[in-house]
């Protein structure tokens, strides 16, 4: 790569000091989910072991409350998808079709976050236990989806412009949020319904 | 066990997080001398040519 030293093209200053802001801001996004991964993962620990209550108090009778998360989780894994095919026609400059995904995609997360917030409030009323652990992580989890689905707003918001630069640096550091969402959604079904709340305390040392 | 789960978990975390680095990396880096610098001369001329329009 011929590095060159650009002096403005045109009065647009490119002073090419080989720093990279959107490499920087891709890290910087990752470097805060990571806190909040981490935050999460401290957070439901502490609850379950510090608390230590009977691993089967975690047990959720609800045929409602234990099948909806699976669907929620698909139809965020359809949303994750969706935004990757977009990213796809973006690479491209396809910016027709790559409107039209994104509509598609915006109406997908939407449902998820609808989803998520009613069995936020389900959780919330269950029992005291439920209400610890499923409650503020589906909480977590409806704040990364309504935030996915502002930004992809956002985006294409930015991609109606005839100027294409801001959607250009806006959408590829978005992308680390959205796939973020997808896979803390799919690992906290894993933590919580396919393995129970309950073999998770017993993973921790807690017994019946 | 317990261990080896948790040592699996920890690497695959690190593995996707690293992948999905990589991927919106390279989604910004497709874009980059692309339409970006609309004033920008399509010859692009290095500091050091002979100013003959070739790219050294």
């Amino acid at each position: 790569m011929a590095v060159r030293m650009e002096n403005g093209h045109g009065g647009q200053a490119v002073h090419d000091e080989r720093i990279d802001p959107q490499a920087n801001a891709n890290l910087a996004v990752w470097l805060g989910l990571v806190a909040l991964t981490f935050m999460s993962a401290v957070f439901v620990a502490s609850n379950v072991y510090l608390r230590g209550w009977n691993p089967s108090k975690f047990t959720l009778n609800n045929r409602l409350l234990t099948d909806l998360p699976y669907w929620d989780t698909l139809l965020l894994i359809v949303s994750g998808v969706l935004v990757l095919v977009a990213a796809a026609f973006f690479a491209k400059d396809r910016w027709q079709a790559f409107n039209a995904v994104l509509a598609l995609a915006v109406l997908s997360w939407v449902a998820t976050a609808l989803i998520q917030f009613r069995l936020m409030l389900w959780f919330a009323g269950y029992s005291q236990q439920i209400k610890t652990i499923d409650w503020p992580t589906s909480m977590i989890v409806f704040g990364l989806t309504f935030i996915s689905a502002v930004l992809i707003a956002i985006a294409g918001w930015y991609a109606s412009f005839a100027n294409k630069a801001k959607v250009n640096a806006f959408f590829p550091v978005a992308m680390n949020v959205w796939l973020y969402t997808v896979m803390f959604g799919i690992v906290v079904l894993l933590m919580e319904r396919v393995l129970t709340v309950g073999q998770f305390a017993a993973w921790c040392g807690l017994h019946a | 066990m317990r261990l080896i789960a948790f040592a699996l978990g920890l690497f695959a975390f690190v593995a996707v997080f690293l992948l999905v680095l990589r991927y919106t990396t390279h989604l910004s880096n497709v874009k980059k001398g692309r339409g970006k610098h609309p004033a920008a001369p399509t010859v692009p001329v290095s500091y050091d040519s002979p100013m003959t329009g070739e790219d050294l």
